[in-house]
C-alpha cells in the first residue's frame, strides 16, 4: 500500500452517475492534496466512447484532472494502473449500494476491484451527499494486526487533511473469537482486576499497538479509541451518525462471495459518509 | 526456560513484561536494548514514585533511566531491528539463572552480516548491581564498528519528561559515567553509575579496540568503543552498573554490601565517623545536597568494588544466588511439561518482585515488569503474593509486611478522617499509606464508573492482620510479633470494633456499606467475607494483646502508652476495650444459612436475579461488560472468588461439608472477571478432590499471562495470579494447611496438614517449604500399587522434629534428617509412616533427583 503519495486513480465507465465518482475523487483530491487520474477502459474503443471522453475532459480541463483511455478486460486494466502508475494509493469507485447480492450492492466491477486491488478503495453510492471536508476518520478494528493494516494509510490521509482518526473496537460480536487467534491481536481484558488500571491500560496499548503514536505525536494528529457492545456493523453505523464522522475506513480479509462479509456489507450500503476498503 | 523467536511490533509490549529481568531492588522489561518504535522500556525501582505535576492524581511508578542504553552501529549503519533486515532474532528468559539472552543476526542495506549476543541479569547477590555482556561479530565484512554503553533518562520520553529530571551527570574516561536524577513531585533521588570494559574474544590479531569516549547530551551519557572489525572475528564488552536512591537511605534492613558502600558514603558527605552511620539513620532527614552526594559516592565506590572482583565472579555470586533460591522454592510437577514450565515461571516473577532488601517498599499488582496498576500495592499482595515468601523466603514475607508497619501512623490517621479508630489501611497504597484509589474510572465507550474501592473495601484491613497472623505461624518470628505484627493486629482489630454498627434489636452486629471481593457488588452490607474476616481480626486482636502482655512486655506497654495517650483511655477503659473485642466478635453477622450451609454472600444476595453464566461462556469480555454494570449489580453475577475465599483462607475453622456446599453454590455463579479468581479456584477444586476442575482452573491462572496475545501482560505481569498459582499447588493439590488443636486463633505453635491430590496426568509432585525454620521436602506421587491412591515422601532438616498430619491418618513427629513415607489406599485409610533406609535415600539422590535441569 502506498502511503506516501496517495494519488488516486478513479475508473469511469459512461454510466449516468459517472460523475459522481468525479466529485468524490475531487473531494478525495481536495483532502490529501493528491492528483486524480481519471481511467476509462473499453473492450473495444468505440467512436461514440471516444465523443463521450473528450466531452468529458473539456468539462474537467483545468481542474487538475489526468485521463487516461484504455482497451482491456475493464478489472484487469484497473488493476493494472493502480498497480503500475507511480504513486496511485486509493481507488474510487461508485456503488450502487442496494441490498441483495453483490451485484445489486456494488456491481462486478467494483465487487472485484474491492477484492483483488492492493490499494484500498473508497466506495461511495450513487445517491449519497459527499461530506464537505475530511475532519473524522473512523476505523473499526476487531484487533487483528492484518485488518488494521488500514491505519498506516488513514494516518497519512489525517496528516494530509487534517482529520481526527476515530478507533472503534466492538465488543461481544461474533468475530471476536476468530480475531483472537490471529498472532499480535488484541481484545479488551479478559480480566477487570481494577477497572480505573485496567481500561487506561488497554487504551493505551489498543491505540499504541494499531497506531504509530509517535507519527501522530509529530503530526498532532488527534487518535481516540472508543468501545462499542453489539452488532458490529449496527455500531459503526450509530457512532459513524453521533460522531459526524466524514469517511470509515475498513480492512477486512475475506472475500465478498454469497453471504460473507456482511459488516463490510451492511456498512457500505448503509452508511452515511464513503467507505474505504482495504483488502489485506 | 521462555523463548521469543523472531520480533512482531505488535507483541513487543507484552513480550518486554515476560521477559522482565529483576531481584527485588527494581525490575527491566525485556525491551531491545537499541529500542524500536515499538518498544516500551523500563527500569522500575520498588518504591519509586513520583507525581505528575499539576495534578491531583496518585504516585505514579518512574521509569528510571534506561541502563541497557546501547547503540551498534557498522560504517556508520546502526544495526537495529528498524534498520536493515533482521536474518535472526530470539530472546530467551533463562529462569534458572535470573537473566535474560537475546541472539540475533542483522544485515544492513550493503548487505554487511553481524551477529550479536547480549545477556542481561540484576544481581540476586548484590541488590544494587547490574550486569550486561555485548558480543558482536562480523560475519562477512571489514569496517569499523561503533558502540555506545549509556545512560539514558529520555529512553521512555513521555514518562520521563513528566516524572524526573537529571541533576548531575559524572564520568571518568577511564572507568565510569554515571547520572543522578531526580522524581518530580516526590523529589526522590536516583544514582547511577556504569563501567565498560572491552575484551576481545576472537581473531584478535585483526582488531584493535579503541579506548572508549565518552559522550553527553542533557539527558543521556554514553561510553563509546569503536574497532575495526574483521570477518568471523569477535569482540566481548561487560558492563557492570551500580543503583542507589534516596529510599535507602529511609531502610534498615539493608544488605551487608550495601551497609558499607552506604556507610563509607555517609561519612565522607557527613565528615562523620562511619559507626554513626546508624544513628544518622534515624536523624531527621539529610540536605537533599547531601543525600544526593551519599548516593552517587556510593554508586562510584561499590561500582569500583564490583569491577575489581571482575565480570565473571559478579555473575558467578548471581548465579549461585540464584541457584540457592531455586532450592528454597522450586516446584518440580512430573508428567505434565507444561504444568511444571507455567509454575516455574510464576516462580521467577515471583522471585524477580519480592525481597528482604528494603522494607519500606511492597510489591506492586503488576511487579516490576510495568507501569500498569502504578507500582501499587493492593490486598494482592498480602493474600496471594505473600504466602510464596512466608514458606520460602520469610526474611522477604517480613519485608512485606514491615511495609504495612512503616504506613501504621497513616492508616491510623486514615482511619481518624474517617472516624474510625485503629489502623484504616489504604485500599491501593504506594510510599506513605495514603489512599491511592481514584474515585472514578472512564471506560472507553465513555460511561464513567464510579470506583468505591477506596472508600468501601475495607476488607484490607483484615486481609494485612491475617498475613501477620500466617507469618508468625509460619516462621514464629517472635520478635517480629513482639515489636510489629502484635501491635499490627490489635490496631486492626480496633478499627473493626469502631466500624461494626450499634448492635440492633437482636444484639447483633453488622457492617455496612461495604465492598466485599466481588466487586461486582458494591455497597452492600454485611458481606460475609468481610464479616467473617474481620470478627477473625477482632478474636486475633485480643489474642495478641494476650500473648504480648505475656511475651513482649516492653512492647505492650509502649501500645498501652500509646493507646491511652492517643485516645485518652485509662489503662482500665483499655482493659475493657480489649476484652470487648472478643464480645463484639461473637455478636457479628456472619451472614450464614444453617439450612442451606451456606454463607450468603452479602445482605439481599440470595434475592438477586439468577443468571446462566455457562450460556456466556464464550465471552470474551468480563461480564460487567457483556451485561453492563446495573444488570450485574442485579444479579447472582460473582466476579471473584468471595465466600470461596473464606474456606482457603480460614477452612479449619469449618467443616469439610461446608467447603463443598459454599464452592459449589457460588463457583457456578463466578464469572472470573479478575485475574485473582481462577488460582483461588483451583486451589478450593483440588481440596474437593475435584479434580478435573481444579486443573481446568489451574491452566486458566497459569495462561493469563504466558499464553496469550492479547496484550493483557503488556502493562505487566499479573503477580498476584503467580502467588496464586503457588498456593493452588502447596494448599491446594499438596492439601498442606496449617492447623491447631483449639483454635486456629491460638498464637501456639499449629501442626503442618497435608490431604494430597494429584490430577491424573501429574505422576510427582515435589516441593521444599520452610516451616519455623526448618526445611521441609515433600514429594507427592500417584500411588505405587493399584490399591494405593497416593504415595508421599517428607523429609524434614533441622535441628528439631516437626509434626505432621495427615488427613484421616495418624501425626506424625518426623525427625530430623530421616525421610518418611506413607500411603493413601483408595479406600481412604493410610499405611504407617515408614523412615525410608539411608541407602534406598541415597540412591534415590543420585538415580532421581525430581529437580529438572531446567528449573
Amino acid at each position: 500500500m502506498n502511503v506516501e503519495t496517495p494519488n488516486i486513480l478513479l475508473p469511469i465507465d459512461r454510466s449516468p452517475w459517472a460523475t459522481r465518482g468525479l466529485d468524490t475523487a475531487r473531494f478525495m483530491a481536495d483532502a490529501l492534496k493528491a492528483t486524480v487520474h481519471v481511467l476509462h477502459v473499453e473492450e473495444a474503443l468505440e467512436e461514440a466512447s471516444l465523443d463521450w471522453y473528450e466531452a468529458l475532459q473539456r468539462k474537467y480541463d483545468g481542474m487538475g484532472l489526468v485521463f487516461h483511455r484504455r482497451k482491456g478486460e475493464v478489472v484487469e486494466e484497473i488493476l493494472a494502473e493502480a498497480a503500475t502508475r507511480e504513486g496511485i494509493g486509493l481507488i474510487v469507485m461508485p456503488t450502487h449500494g442496494e441490498s441483495g447480492d453483490l451485484k445489486k450492492l456494488m456491481g462486478h466491477v467494483t465487487g472485484a476491484v474491492v477484492q483483488q486491488a492492493r490499494v484500498p478503495v473508497l466506495l461511495t453510492r450513487r445517491n449519497m451527499e459527499l461530506p464537505l471536508s475530511l475532519r473524522r476518520v473512523l476505523i473499526p478494528l476487531d484487533g487483528q494486526p492484518q485488518t488494521a493494516q488500514i491505519v498506516p494509510f488513514v494516518e497519512k490521509m489525517a496528516q494530509r487533511s487534517g482529520a481526527e482518526i476515530h478507533l472503534l473496537h466492538v465488543v461481544g460480536s461474533r468475530m471476536e473469537h476468530k480475531a483472537r487467534a490471529a498472532a499480535g491481536s488484541m481484545a479488551p481484558p479478559k480480566y477487570m482486576d481494577h477497572p480505573a488500571h485496567e481500561w487506561s491500560t488497554w487504551e493505551h496499548e489498543f491505540i499504541e499497538r494499531f497506531c504509530d503514536m509517535r507519527f501522530c505525536a509529530m503530526e498532532k494528529i488527534p487518535v481516540r479509541l472508543s468501545l462499542g457492545r453489539g452488532a458490529v456493523e449496527h455500531e459503526i453505523l450509530q457512532y459513524t451518525r453521533e460522531h459526524q464522522v466524514n469517511l470509515i475506513a475498513m480492512g477486512w480479509n475475506g472475500l465478498l462471495t454469497g453471504s460473507r462479509a456482511h459488516i463490510l456489507k451492511e456498512v457500505i450500503q448503509q452508511a452515511p459518509c464513503p467507505v474505504l476498503v482495504h483488502h489485506t | 526456560m521462555y523463548t521469543d523467536e523472531g520480533f512482531v511490533a505488535a507483541r513487543e509490549h507484552e513480550v518486554e513484561s515476560i521477559l522482565t529481568i529483576g531481584n527485588g531492588y527494581l525490575g527491566t522489561r525485556g525491551s531491545v536494548e537499541e529500542l524500536s518504535s515499538a518498544s516500551e522500556p523500563g527500569t522500575f525501582l520498588a518504591g519509586i514514585y513520583y507525581l505528575p505535576p499539576g495534578d491531583s492524581s496518585p504516585c505514579h511508578l518512574t521509569i528510571v533511566p534506561d541502563w541497557l542504553d546501547l547503540v551498534v552501529s557498522v560504517e556508520g549503519e546502526l544495526v537495529g531491528v528498524e534498520s536493515g533486515k533482521i536474518l535472526s532474532h530470539r530472546r530467551t528468559l533463562d529462569v534458572r539463572q535470573g537473566m535474560m539472552v537475546r541472539e540475533w543476526q542483522h544485515e544492513d542495506p550493503q548487505g554487511r552480516i553481524t551477529s550479536v549476543r547480549t545477556v542481561r541479569f540484576a544481581s540476586l547477590a548484590d541488590p544494587h548491581a547490574l550486569g550486561q555482556e555485548v558480543w558482536i561479530q562480523a560475519e562477512n565484512y571489514t569496517g569499523e564498528v561503533r558502540i555506545a554503553f549509556g545512560l539514558n533518562a529520555r529512553s521512555a520520553p513521555l514518562r520521563q519528561e513528566a516524572s524526573l529530571a537529571v541533576v548531575e551527570q559524572f564520568s571518568s574516561p577511564e572507568s565510569h559515567i554515571g547520572m543522578v536524577s531526580k522524581t518530580q513531585g516526590t523529589d526522590l533521588l536516583v544514582a547511577m553509575a556504569s563501567h565498560t570494559e572491552g575484551a576481545v574474544v576472537d581473531g584478535a590479531a585483526a582488531q584493535t579496540l579503541e579506548t572508549c569516549t565518552v559522550e553527553q547530551t542533557e539527558d543521556r551519557i554514553r561510553q563509546v568503543w569503536r574497532w575495526r572489525a574483521t570477518p568471523q572475528a569477535a569482540v566481548r564488552l561487560h558492563r557492570l552498573v551500580t543503583i542507589y536512591t534516596s529510599r535507602d537511605l529511609e531502610s534498615h534492613t539493608h544488605h551487608h554490601n550495601t551497609d558499607r558502600f552506604y556507610r563509607d558514603a555517609l561519612a565522607k558527605a557527613t565528615q562523620a565517623e562511619s559507626e554513626q552511620f546508624s544513628e544518622a539513620l534515624g536523624r531527621p532527614p539529610l540536605a537533599e545536597t547531601t543525600q544526593q552526594q551519599i548516593i552517587a559516592e556510593a554508586t562510584r565506590q561499590h561500582l569500583r568494588h564490583v569491577s575489581s572482583q571482575g565480570f565473571g565472579p559478579f555473575f558467578e555470586q548471581h548465579r549461585q544466588a540464584w541457584s540457592h533460591r531455586w532450592e528454597q522454592c522450586n516446584i518440580t510437577i512430573e508428567g505434565d511439561s507444561d504444568a511444571d514450565h507455567w509454575v516455574r515461571f510464576a516462580l521467577y516473577h515471583l522471585n524477580i518482585t519480592g525481597a528482604p532488601w528494603n522494607e519500606k517498599v511492597s510489591l506492586g499488582a503488576r511487579a516490576l515488569s510495568g507501569v500498569s496498576y502504578e507500582g501499587h500495592v493492593f490486598w494482592d499482595t498480602e493474600i496471594f503474593m505473600l504466602p510464596f515468601f512466608i514458606y520460602t523466603w520469610p526474611p522477604a514475607a517480613r519485608a512485606q509486611l514491615l511495609y504495612r508497619y512503616h504506613t501504621l501512623e497513616q492508616a491510623m490517621k486514615n482511619a481518624r478522617e474517617g472516624n474510625y479508630r485503629g489502623a484504616y489501611f489504604a485500599w491501593e497504597s504506594a510510599i506513605s499509606g495514603e489512599e491511592q484509589t481514584p474515585l472514578f474510572a472512564r471506560r472507553p465507550d465513555g460511561e464513567i464508573i464510579p470506583i468505591l474501592s477506596g472508600i468501601m473495601e475495607d476488607h484490607i484491613v483484615a486481609d494485612i492482620a491475617y498475613a501477620v497472623w500466617h507469618y508468625w505461624h509460619a516462621t514464629h518470628d517472635t520478635y517480629f510479633m513482639g515489636r510489629y505484627g502484635g501491635r499490627l493486629l490489635m490496631e486492626c482489630a480496633r478499627f473493626w470494633a469502631s466500624r461494626v454498627t450499634p448492635p440492633d434489636a437482636e444484639g447483633r452486629l453488622h457492617i455496612e456499606r461495604v465492598v466485599g471481593p466481588d466487586e461486582y457488588h458494591e455497597d452492600v452490607n454485611d458481606n460475609a467475607f468481610t464479616n467473617v474476616m474481620a470478627r477473625w481480626n477482632l478474636l486475633a486482636g485480643k489474642q495478641a494483646a494476650q500473648w504480648l502482655r505475656k511475651n513482649a512486655s516492653e512492647h505492650w506497654e509502649h501500645w498501652v502508652e500509646d493507646s491511652v495517650a492517643r485516645y485518652d483511655l485509662t489503662p482500665e477503659e483499655l482493659a475493657a476495650e480489649i476484652e470487648e473485642w472478643g464480645e463484639m466478635a461473637h455478636r457479628l453477622e456472619e451472614n450464614f444459612h444453617p439450612e442451606h450451609l451456606l454463607f450468603e454472600q452479602h445482605e439481599g444476595f440470595f434475592d438477586l436475579d439468577s443468571v446462566n453464566i455457562a450460556e456466556y461462556v464464550d465471552a470474551m469480555v468480563p461480564m460487567d461488560v457483556v451485561l453492563g454494570p446495573q444488570k450485574v449489580r442485579k444479579s447472582q453475577v460473582i466476579k471473584q472468588a468471595d465466600v470461596v475465599m473464606l474456606f482457603i483462607l480460614l477452612g479449619s475453622q469449618y467443616d469439610p461439608t461446608l467447603w463443598a456446599s459454599n464452592f459449589y453454590f457460588y463457583e457456578p455463579r463466578t464469572a472470573h472477571g479478575s485475574s485473582l479468581s481462577p488460582a483461588m479456584h483451583a486451589l478450593m477444586a483440588a481440596r474437593l478432590n475435584d479434580l478435573r476442575l481444579a486443573m481446568k482452573y489451574f491452566r486458566e491462572a497459569a495462561t493469563i499471562d504466558l499464553s496469550n496475545n492479547m496484550g493483557n501482560a503488556s502493562g505487566g505481569v499479573h503477580l498476584a495470579g503467580m502467588g496464586g498459582l503457588w498456593q493452588a499447588v502447596v494448599f491446594g493439590f499438596a492439601g498442606l494447611q496449617i492447623i491447631h488443636s483449639d483454635t486456629m486463633l491460638s498464637l501456639a505453635p499449629g501442626v503442618i496438614a497435608l490431604d494430597p491430590h494429584l490430577p491424573p496426568e501429574w505422576k510427582g509432585l515435589a516441593f521444599p517449604l520452610i516451616y519455623q525454620g526448618k526445611r521441609l521436602e515433600f514429594h507427592i506421587r500417584q500411588g505405587r500399587t493399584p490399591q494405593e491412591a497416593i504415595f508421599l515422601e517428607v523429609t524434614c532438616q533441622g535441628s528439631e522434629p516437626v509434626n505432621i498430619q495427615l488427613k484421616g491418618g495418624r501425626t506424625c513427629c518426623l525427625t530430623p534428617g530421616v525421610t518418611f513415607q506413607v500411603a493413601r489406599y483408595r479406600t481412604g485409610g493410610w499405611t504407617p509412616w515408614q523412615p525410608v533406609p539411608q541407602m534406598e535415600r541415597n540412591s534415590k539422590r543420585e538415580g532421581g533427583r525430581v529437580d529438572s535441569d531446567e528449573r
